[in-house]
């Protein structure tokens, strides 16, 4: 199973366990925390650098990957039942993330990545369609 | 390449006459692919897959091949289809051809260039949860502006769906425009039904001709 995949298992199964789960829309937003986030530095801001390697584009429900996307679609409800053990570096972060942003629905997410990224609401359709990094660059 | 010019654009896209075609092209500039993290049943987001295989095979079949050398097929759609841009050339260019000059305003905004004070704010809807976030978006967007809003709602035709009965329950706007009547100055609301083969009521020219004859009146409007 690979890493994207484990992570995604382990993200629905902790946050069925909170009873906090509302979708894929909110899974894609923390997905995006989880590899944008910079919680290492006094202040939280998003890093160019994504700690799972996936790729996002912004689009009008915020930051979204293809890659995730697809992975997320494929995941089977039997696969949810087995508990996922992550290395210990990964679910530092992963749970930081969820314990921070997993009681937000994914429509809220999506504002608050937004504004990480120094996007505001008026600016939005100017950056609709450019990858984070290409969005950071400026 | 990041994006496509609106001037660019026009090269490519004033040579298509066929109005069939031009309806095809504008029904697949109708999706937005984050807009499947809505959606919780896997019907849904099998049509989503649809929708997307499609895109990918018929987007190449309308531009140019010179456009593809510079950046592939994936990327053209990722910046330029699944954001609002081509959609939103698509109408800035049919208005034109109707005397309507158009043009983008800094955050890219389709704005009519006649005294720049109406703004188009195109939405492009496949489900409910989207047309909610969407209204509360255009009442945070515009709430302390004076410009004149024109709120396109537009429902592309998803899978096998029975349009005859779809558009009758897209054309809602009299309940959208009135709920933001009350939170904002200037607003206006047109929902349209789109399908994917070229039906005049649900075609790209039906929606010229009725955002073209709302713009009249939002200009005669002090």
């Amino acid at each position: 199973m690979n890493l994207n995949k484990k992570v995604l298992l382990y993200v629905i199964r902790r946050l069925k366990e909170r009873g906090t789960f509302f979708g894929k829309l909110q899974v894609m937003k923390l997905m995006f925390l989880i590899d944008h986030l910079d919680v290492e530095g006094k202040k939280e801001k998003i890093s160019k650098e994504s700690f799972l390697g996936n790729e996002y584009i912004i689009y009008h429900f915020g930051p979204f990957s293809f890659k995730v996307s697809e992975e997320y679609d494929m995941i089977k409800d039997e696969e949810l039942k087995n508990e996922v053990v992550l290395d210990e570096k990964i679910r530092e972060k992963v749970d930081l993330i969820i314990d921070k942003f997993g009681k937000f629905d994914g429509w809220t997410l999506q504002e608050k990545c937004m504004e990480m990224l120094g996007i505001s609401l008026q600016e939005k359709g100017r950056f609709m369609g450019l990858k984070i990094k290409e969005i950071l660059k400026n | 390449m990041r994006f496509l010019s609106f001037s660019r654009f026009k090269e490519e896209y004033k040579d298509i006459e066929d109005e069939n075609i031009k309806q095809e092209l504008f029904y697949l500039s109708l999706f937005d692919i984050s807009f499947q993290d809505l959606e919780k049943s896997d019907i849904m987001r099998r049509i989503w897959k649809d929708v997307e295989k499609k895109v990918k095979e018929r987007i190449s079949h309308f531009f140019k091949k010179g456009i593809f050398k510079k950046m592939s097929v994936d990327d053209f759609i990722q910046k330029n289809v699944y954001n609002d841009r081509l959609c939103k050339f698509i109408i800035a260019f049919e208005l034109e051809k109707q005397g309507i000059k158009c043009g983008f305003s800094k955050s890219d905004d389709l704005v009519i260039n006649k005294n720049r004070n109406i703004i188009i704010e195109i939405k492009r809807v496949v489900t409910g949860t989207q047309l909610d976030n969407y209204i509360k978006e255009i009442e945070k967007k515009y709430e302390n502006s004076e410009k004149k809003i024109l709120v396109l709602l537009l429902f592309p035709q998803f899978g096998e769906e029975n349009y005859e009965r779809v558009s009758r329950l897209t054309e809602i706007y009299y309940v959208i425009e009135s709920y933001l009547k009350n939170k904002l100055k200037n607003v206006k609301v047109l929902c349209q039904y789109i399908t994917e083969i070229r039906i005049e009521e649900y075609s790209i020219s039906r929606l010229i001709e009725r955002t073209a004859n709302i713009i009249k009146s939002l200009e005669e409007k002090v």
